[in-house]
């Protein structure tokens, strides 16, 4: 009767142990989800058009964001060391980038609470005579 | 010595080695840094607006010294090759039309048989000032243009000859032109010469015995020098639309100016136009 109820006693410890287990680890997810803020990353414009292919394009655009909380923010070029700009305990933000370029450039908008990139753009560079002076479309009138 | 030699002459000085070439004042407008021998063109046509004084009498008609002339013109740039052989216009250029081959490619410059009129018909269809003149053909000039790609600068070089027998003579040309990118603004500068034989001169401008009266006196031309120089921009608008602007003075030979046909010794241009890049 006694190591009956001693297996029982055992049988709840283990059942208590695995469900407060369950509930850390589903709580830690839940909480890892909530860092990760959804956010949009848009310009205007979103092209650069310069007159020969290899040329450096100039464009001056407005980069904006929004997040759906606000934190610490800053928008990269992508694969570059430093920022182009930071927000601090912002959910949104605008941005004047002095664009110049010869070829696509992609931006990154960064979580600094979790260093995580949270949204992203890409900002296209078009020429109106392509490589070698001559455009490579054929004759479309004749 | 005979026009071929002083053409091969020109073209060995200028092109000790030798890509297709277009012409002068469409290339630099592109910011254009060499040449290209693709099969295949390119067409571009829009609308603009030239205000301009001309040094030719009855060029628009009732043309006087220094009267400023505003008009509307559809501008045309279109090029077309195909194994070498190839038609170019470009109403922006000084050239206007030319066609022929390319001979001769090379990295950086190129070598092109090219065929192109100098001068327009001058008779009384094309102005009422020309009533009592002797009709003047347009002419049509053939020889070798050379075209070469220095970094930023483009040097091109024409040595022509009247194959149609409208006066026998020649043209010799040779025009530098510069491109510089200030954002994306492209801007050019062009400065040229041109020498032209007595034939031509003579053919055009002089006033011969049976034709001269008390409007045109007897005159006799000779062989001359005109000059050029153009500064312009070029903008790219969108993928599509180009809009192009410049500034152009051409000085002609002082010694001109004594012709009934010559009214000054120069004639400037300021055009604008926005074109469709197809």
């Amino acid at each position: 009767m006694d190591s009956c109820a001693v297996r029982q006693r055992s049988l709840l410890r283990r059942l208590l142990l695995s469900t407060c287990l369950s509930v850390f680890v589903f709580s830690v997810h839940a909480q890892t989800l909530a860092e990760a803020p959804i956010a949009q990353l848009q310009s205007k414009p979103n092209r650069c058009v310069a007159l020969h292919q290899g040329q450096v394009c100039y464009q001056d655009i407005v980069l904006y964001w929004h997040a759906d909380r606000s934190g610490e923010y800053c928008i990269y070029q992508k694969q570059a060391q430093e920022p182009l700009h930071c927000w601090q305990a912002q959910a949104s933000g605008e941005y004047r980038y002095a664009f110049a370029s010869d070829s696509p450039v992609q931006l990154q908008l960064v979580s600094m609470n979790n260093k995580t990139p949270v949204a992203e753009m890409q900002i296209d560079v078009a020429w109106v005579y392509k490589a070698n002076t001559r455009r490579k479309t054929h004759w479309r009138l004749f | 010595m005979p026009y071929f030699l002083r053409a091969l002459m020109l073209a060995c000085i200028c092109f000790p080695l030798a890509a297709i070439a277009g012409d002068l004042s469409s290339e630099v407008r592109k910011g254009a840094s060499g040449p290209d021998s693709s099969n295949g063109g390119y067409l571009e046509v829009g609308g603009g607006l030239k205000v301009f004084t001309s040094p030719f009498y009855g060029a628009p008609e009732g043309n006087e010294q220094g009267e400023v002339h505003a008009e509307a013109f559809i501008d045309i740039s279109a090029r077309y090759q195909y194994n070498g052989w190839f038609v170019e216009m470009f109403s922006q250029s000084l050239e206007q039309f030319s066609a022929g081959y390319n001979f001769y490619n090379g990295d950086n410059w190129a070598v092109d048989l090219v065929g192109l009129s100098d001068h327009d018909e001058m008779d009384e269809d094309a102005s009422k000032d020309y009533r009592g003149l002797n009709r003047r053909r347009f002419d049509v000039l053939l020889g070798p243009r050379g075209t070469a790609y220095l970094g930023n600068y483009i040097l091109q070089v024409h040595a022509l000859k009247d194959i149609v027998s409208t006066h026998e003579g020649e043209v010799y040309s040779i025009k530098l032109a510069r491109h510089w990118q200030h954002r994306n603004l492209n801007f050019h500068a062009i400065v040229g010469a041109t020498y032209r034989t007595q034939e031509v001169m003579d053919y055009y401008y002089s006033i011969d015995a049976d034709e001269a009266s008390e409007k045109f006196p007897e005159f006799t031309a000779s062989g001359g020098m005109s000059y050029i120089v153009e500064l312009g921009a070029t903008y790219p608008i969108s993928e599509s639309w180009v809009f192009r602007g410049f500034i152009r003075r051409t000085q002609i030979d002082s010694a001109l100016t004594k012709s009934p046909l010559i009214v000054d010794d120069h004639g400037e241009m300021i055009a604008t136009a926005i074109s469709y890049v197809f």
